[in-house]
């Protein structure tokens, strides 16, 4: 059950991020252009994903706490490990999470109190925070790739150049920043296509602009995620094996090419939808697709925390052998602190999670909710 | 002792920063839900509409403040786990559970905090309300779980105190009986261990916390048993055959059979200074909220006069005096109680240089005898002695607390005896001055556990990472944190205090 709570929390954390990072780029210059254009329905839309984001991105920030506490609790020698090498990214993360959390508080409750200006300046401070925090993070993903920077002299320490120069960093940060984007537009198309459905005329255009605007992104995605394919090929192939496995026809530890396959046919759907409603203007093709590209976000998330396993790092072979016996139970998922592993854990945890994770959708479905008069 | 001559100054100087911002922020989640939903139910119950104004305020406050609080328990959760990794290391092996059930109270708390603010016309008034209770469960089970954490570093379950001649403090530990068998027990009772007893798989032991603090420290630090002072514990045989085996094993395999037979989700709880904690620490963040709702209705009134903001002052200010008198005369005295004889290293600082009839007040309260005798500051070993400073620290906390109990005692008396309207400007200062007592108060705590990280167990050294920020990275991270506060600070004016002011 522990690498079941660990992919829940990590996907919805992740799911939730995406959709955070896409919105806080999509706000603030939504709400511009409508206030430019001196277009209502733009500025009451912004205000309303909003207030979506808001709450949103306050589950992400708990899932992602969730997470990083069920690690400790599971694996709390390798957290000892991180502590003591991760200082830059992690520390980056972090000043930028806060940084993060006063802007979207300042933009939020802000509105209509601030000069349109200084509430746009706030809105970009918003929108570089929230592209930024991902990029420690997903230096420590590369680093559990291929552990690139790792020295030993004079003591145990991260060169943090060595590990910024990481390929399969340089390749999944930009990947994972353009996926947000891809998922967010994808969603909003979603959306905007269903309010059109139902007879919101004023959603047309927006649900074109977010399906073009969705296409690019996704295109843009795809080959990164190419890249970043290519460079697990070149540098941590353990995960590459496991992650394409039969699907390449190679030999696999733990064959994951079955989540690959999924993912690759959501985006295969979300391409097709995208299609069909740009050159038919089928609005109904396109509902679905949001909801697609956010399981495709899920899925591929997995792919790419669990197909080192049962390492934590995927590339030892540049550990120095010494140092990768003495690490040996460290980073290995399937030696978890043995206090957590008794069936009453699982059991209260599911108790406590699946409640709370159905009050989540309900405070979700309150917050988009109109209120009544 | 001077406080800065400890290891690792300015990176506990950071964390203080950062976890001091988390705390001075989160108290009004603890205070303010709660202020708000029976401001609610008097509404529900009288149908004034002034209440609900009041509890949409005051909801307004919490939330306002919640995102930003919350991004604070993320850094502080981060700052701990990259300034002090191995306290991490072992809080994440040994005593996991309240850290992981925090997880569902920080869950519970975002779920309910957010939705009792945005579903306010979504859903019927009671429901409404018990969204409301359920944000203040979430707050105050989030508060629970830390400060039984808390509470085990101050005093760990099974810590024995006594005579430092003895080899005191000590650690009841149950070690199991694959590892005695390879123990020299005569060494080791020479050395002030006591065997307390035995289970099926165990034997029960009181070892001196500076034997436990050396292990810990080998085994954080790396350390096979052939270069530790395990080594001369073992028996002839299992020196020969147990030398290359890193400490921490054998110390991983001691400390997860003694908390189990603790019990796992119960041994931080059993912490003895566990109770006073946890209600000393809850009672200080409704203080905290009270004395801020009461400084901002009082200036509200001041400048505008208008009902609502009248009838919030009464309302806080009632808050303000039960809260500090009951965390004065009850919580808080409880909490001197539990220092005074689990931490009496940190009580004797606190009396140290103090005049006689201050002491025998102390004394009095502490142990109900104002001659009853305790361990003085220059009896206590070198190795084991916390900062002098905490005497100054105590007594400005007391000097405040005092001042500002008398201060609400006497507007409760102007305002509800003598039916004064009394709104003035300067009461701005009184959430100030409750904030500056309450930082006082953690800082009694957390330095007065000085020279220990986790009391008896764990030094500051040794919990302190390999790869510490320079001096100049952590004096600009602190004030990056420092401007994110006054930062916050301005937009709770702006938005908060001059429009619904």
């Amino acid at each position: 059950m522990i690498l079941e709570f660990l992919a829940v929390t990590l996907g919805l954390h992740v799911m939730l991020v995406n959709l955070g990072i896409g919105l806080s780029a999509v706000i603030p210059f939504m709400k511009r252009r409508g206030e430019r254009e001196g277009n209502e329905y733009l500025v009451k839309t912004s205000r309303n994903l909003m207030r979506f984001y808001a709450s949103a991105y306050a589950l992400a920030g708990v899932f992602g706490t969730a997470f990083t506490v069920f690690l400790l609790s599971y694996y709390p020698a390798f957290i000892g490990l991180a502590g003591n090498l991760m200082f830059v990214p992690f520390g980056l993360s972090i000043l930028l999470i806060a940084l993060h959390f006063l802007s979207l508080t300042l933009y939020w409750y802000g509105w209509d109190k601030f000069k349109q200006e200084t509430h746009f300046a706030i809105g970009l401070v918003m929108m570089s925070s929230a592209i930024l925090i991902p990029l420690g993070f997903r230096a420590v993903f590369g680093f559990l790739n291929v552990p690139m920077g790792l020295e030993f002299q004079p003591k145990p320490h991260l060169n943090i150049l060595k590990a910024l120069t990481n390929p399969t960093f340089l390749a999944l940060y930009p990947k994972s920043i353009l996926a947000s984007l891809s998922v967010t537009f994808l969603v909003l198309a979603s959306v905007f296509a269903y309010k059109y459905t139902k007879g919101d005329e004023r959603s047309y255009r927006l649900t074109e602009r977010f399906a073009k605007l969705g296409l690019l992104a996704l295109t843009l995605t795809a080959v990164l995620g190419i890249a970043y394919a290519e460079t697990l090929n070149l540098y941590a192939n353990y995960k590459f094996s496991n992650a394409f496995g039969s699907l390449l026809g190679i030999k696999a530890e733990y064959d994951l090419s079955l989540i690959l396959a999924i993912k690759m046919m959501l985006i295969a759907i979300q391409f097709a939808a995208l299609g069909i409603f740009l050159l038919r203007k089928n609005f109904r093709a396109l509902i679905p697709a949001g909801f697609l590209a956010l399981a495709g976000v899920f899925l591929g998330e997995m792919l790419n925390a669990f197909s080192q396993y049962p390492y934590l790092i995927a590339e030892v072979s540049v550990i120095p052998e010494n140092v990768r016996v003495a690490l040996a139970d460290v980073i290995n998922l399937a030696k978890p602190n043995p206090l957590t592993t008794m069936e009453s854990l699982y059991l209260l945890t599911m108790a406590f999670l699946i409640p709370l994770l159905i009050s989540s959708v309900l405070l979700v479905y309150l917050v988009v909710k109109p209120e009544s008069t | 002792m001077d406080w800065a001559s400890y290891p690792a100054f300015g990176d506990r100087v950071l964390s203080m920063i950062g976890i001091e911002i988390h705390w001075l922020i989160l108290q009004y989640v603890l205070g303010l839900p709660l202020m708000a939903v029976i401001a609610e139910i008097i509404w529900l119950k009288t149908k004034n509409e002034k209440w609900l104004k009041i509890s949409r305020t005051l909801a307004k406050g919490f939330v306002m403040v919640f995102a930003v609080g919350a991004a604070m328990g993320t850094a502080s959760e981060f700052g701990l786990v990259l300034l002090w990794p191995n306290l991490t290391e072992a809080a994440g092996k040994y005593i996991f559970f309240p850290l992981y059930a925090e997880v569902f109270a920080f869950l519970m708390e975002v779920i309910f905090v957010y939705m009792f603010y945005y579903a306010w016309k979504k859903l019927p008034a009671k429901a409404h309300i018990i969204v409301g209770i359920l944000a203040i469960t979430g707050a105050w089970f989030s508060a629970t779980m830390i400060m039984s954490v808390n509470s085990y570093m101050q005093a760990p379950t099974g810590i024995l105190i006594g005579d430092y001649g003895h080899g005191y403090p000590k650690l009841t530990l149950f070690v199991p009986n694959d590892i005695v068998s390879a123990l020299n027990v005569n060494a080791l009772q020479n050395a002030g261990m006591d065997v307390l007893g035995k289970t099926k798989d165990s034997v029960i032991v009181a070892l001196p916390c500076s034997i436990v603090r050396q292990i810990v420290s080998d085994a954080f630090s790396g350390k096979i048993i052939r270069d530790s002072v395990l080594y001369g514990f073992l028996t002839a045989q299992a020196k020969e055959k147990l030398a290359n085996v890193p400490v921490k094993v054998v110390l991983d395999a001691i400390m997860w059979n003694t908390v189990k037979n603790f019990g796992v989700y119960t041994i931080t709880f059993q912490s003895p200074v566990f109770e006073a904690s946890v209600l000393h620490a809850v009672m200080a963040g409704i203080t905290v909220s009270a004395f801020t709702a009461l400084a901002f209705y009082a200036y509200s009134a001041y400048r505008r006069n208008k009902d609502v903001a009248r009838l919030g002052f009464k309302y806080s200010l009632a808050f303000a005096a039960i809260a500090i008198i009951l965390q004065g005369l009850v919580t808080g005295h409880e909490m001197g109680v539990a220092v005074a004889e689990w931490n009496r290293e940190k009580f004797a600082a606190i009396l140290e240089g103090s005049p006689k009839f201050i002491k025998s007040i102390e004394l009095f309260l502490a142990y109900g005898n104002p001659n009853a005798k305790y361990v003085e500051y220059s009896e206590i070993p070198d190795a084991l002695r916390p900062p002098t400073i905490l005497h100054t620290l105590y007594y400005l906390k007391i000097g405040l607390a005092v001042a500002l109990a008398v201060t609400a005692l006497v507007l409760a008396y102007m305002v509800f005896i003598r039916k004064k309207e009394i709104y003035s400007p300067y009461m701005l200062a009184l959430p100030v001055v409750a904030q500056v007592i309450s930082f006082l108060g953690w800082a009694v705590r957390e330095i007065g556990r000085k020279p220990w990280t986790i009391y008896g167990i764990m030094d500051v050294k040794t919990a302190h990472t390999m790869n510490p920020p320079d001096t100049v990275t952590a004096g600009l991270i602190a004030l990056y944190f420092i401007a994110l506060l006054v930062a916050l600070g301005y937009g709770i004016y702006r938005f908060l205090w001059r429009c619904e002011g």
